[in-house]
């Protein structure tokens, strides 16, 4: 695989301890009088199919704090898993994270977090955190995304861009599940506002998009039109592109099944759906967390043994 | 009504406010377009809502304050992109047009996550293409009935039908607002047959949303002409129309 960047690292073997040195220049606004000096965390990941051994590797490796990767774990089926940390603990207001995500041709790489994604509360001054992503799959290649929850805190101001490329036969597996707040704490939709934006795209075409703002003092989440009765929402993307409709057609009938198996009315409810082409979404939403915690994992291996003939378990935690 | 033999012509009421540049002919053909009644297959699609019935979560109650949180949701994300249709009839090349009308379609098919809303959609805008055949003459609005006829050929019934008013020259205001005026009476419909509503509660509540469409219709423009991207958050009732096919009994399409 070629090293992405102007200034290629030498192979990062998995057992490698990252040294986190990021030469890149940035242009940052400068910050408001008063509030903390933004943050600029990067992260740069590279995976490479390595067919000698036939695994994949982590080859590409930039990172500045508070993102932070310590090293590749091996799947079973050979693949790569790397735990992305915070070390800030959360996002802070301010913070603008940028991550960049290539997954090689042929390769295998899944991605989690060490724990939920917290949203702190910002300083009225702060500028909104932004979070950023840009991924890419190559041809042959599969990325999975299964991270812990987003936890908005009372006040937060957040702002999360997904752009996700797939290339020809490239595979998505990616969820997502947004938390009202710190619910045990009695923080329930205390935040000022999330904008959530994702975009999939194969071959220059949109496969999905979402253009989320939740705002909970201006539109109510509890209206009808957006969560009704429930407080958690999820979602898991299921990609994999170039398959025949049949194929999509016969997945979303048989996770609509499971949907059906796991929905209850007064406590969750789950849904399918064929995207345009080359996909389908899970939808969910409940009252508490654990249905949706729970769920997801059972629809990623539904679809991870359907398109990929293997269920793998779930990533273990680091901390 | 001609005034009385004798006597001045009325003058009529001021004409304050909202002051609309149309044709006599282009509010006719407006109201043609924008009727409830216009034949391209709205009635048999609820959009979710009949599993939201199903599941007693929308009721007559709960109705008017679901409208308006609908509209401002669902019904700024259609009438931002009934306003791109309207503009395409700016360009003059139907390569061109064709071209960006494939791509609002795409577009728009990919924010319509639900398969089932999706469909009716892309089948509503097919309708309503092949419906005009013969009511105008416009090579560019021929381009796009021959892509509308092809299997991969996507055209979304707020895309086709802005474009129908941009290419009459109905002013973008009024046609944009007509239009969301005209999903709201079918959004109403559907629930006319799903919930104990009745004609005169269902056109009340049409008759009190007006400002709500005005606003999401000034919104719309907004979004327009300062080139944003839509937000649109409708978890709940995206979740009832994947689940729509799996309700035992059902009086829309799936």
């Amino acid at each position: 695989m070629q090293a992405l960047g102007s200034e290629p690292r030498e192979e990062a073997t998995e057992e490698e301890t990252a040294a986190g040195s990021d030469e890149r220049e940035r242009q940052e606004q400068p910050d408001a009088p008063g509030s903390r000096p933004t943050v600029a965390g990067w992260l740069r990941l590279g995976f490479g199919y390595e067919r000698a051994t036939g695994r994949t590797r982590l080859l590409v490796q930039e990172q500045r704090p508070p993102l932070q990767v310590v090293r590749a774990f091996s799947t079973d089926e050979g693949g790569a898993l790397v735990h992305v940390h915070n070390l800030s603990g959360g996002v802070l207001g301010g913070d603008r994270c940028e991550l960049v995500i290539e997954v090689g041709a042929g390769a295998r790489a899944m991605l989690t977090s060490t724990g939920a994604t917290r949203l702190y509360r910002p300083r009225a001054e702060d500028r909104p955190a932004l979070q950023r992503w840009q991924v890419h799959v190559g041809a042959g290649a599969l990325l999975e995304h299964l991270p812990d929850t987003l936890i908005p805190f009372a006040g937060a101001r957040y702002r999360q861009e997904v752009l996700i490329s797939l290339e020809e036969d490239a595979g998505l597996f990616w969820w997502e599940i947004v938390a009202p707040g710190r619910v045990a704490r009695g923080e329930c939709f205390a935040y000022e506002w999330l904008e959530l934006l994702l975009t999939i795209t194969s071959a220059g075409c949109p496969l999905a998009i979402e253009r989320f703002r939740l705002e909970p003092h201006g539109r109510s989440p509890f209206s009808l039109a957006r969560l009704g009765p429930y407080r958690y929402c999820a979602s898991l993307y299921v990609c994999r592109t170039g398959l025949p409709r049949q194929r999509w057609a016969d997945l979303e009938a048989e996770l609509a099944g499971l949907a059906q198996e796991l929905s209850r009315p007064d406590g969750c409810v789950w849904g399918v759906g064929r995207l345009p082409a080359d996909g389908l979404v899970v939808r969910g939403l409940a009252q508490e967390g654990l249905p949706l915690s729970a769920g997801l994992p059972e629809f990623w291996r539904r679809a991870r043994l359907r398109l990929y003939g293997r269920m793998l378990p779930l990533p273990r935690k680091i901390n | 009504m001609a005034a009385l033999l004798g006597e001045p012509p009325l003058a009529g009421p001021p004409r304050d406010g909202l002051c609309l540049d149309l044709e006599p002919l282009q509010v006719l053909q407006l109201l043609q377009l924008c009727d409830s009644a216009l034949p391209v297959g709205g009635s048999a699609h609820s959009f979710g809502l009949e599993t939201l019935v199903a599941e007693e979560l929308l009721t007559v109650e709960t109705l008017e304050e679901f409208l308006r949180a609908y509209l401002t949701e669902a019904g700024l994300l259609e009438g931002v992109f009934f306003g791109r249709g309207w503009r395409l009839a700016a360009l003059s090349s139907p390569e061109e047009l064709v071209l960006r009308w494939r791509a609002l379609n795409a577009e728009l098919s990919a924010l319509k996550l639900a398969r089932e809303s999706r469909q009716a959609s892309i089948m509503m805008g097919r309708r309503l293409l092949h419906l005009v055949q013969g009511w105008f003459s416009d090579e560019r609005l021929t381009s796009v009935q021959q892509v509308a006829l092809r299997e991969d050929g996507a055209s979304h019934y707020a895309l086709a039908a802005g474009l129908l008013c941009g290419l009459l020259g109905i002013e973008e205001r009024a046609a944009l607002a007509a239009f969301l005026h005209q999903q709201l009476a079918a959004v109403l419909a559907a629930c006319q047959r799903l919930l104990p509503l009745g004609q005169r509660r269902a056109m009340l509540l049409l008759w009190q949303l007006k400002p709500v469409l005005l606003a999401v219709t000034e919104q719309a423009r907004d979004c327009l002409e300062r080139g944003e991207e839509p937000w649109q958050w409708t978890p709940l009732v995206e979740l009832g129309s994947l689940r729509h096919p799996y309700l035992e009994t059902r009086l829309f399409i799936s």
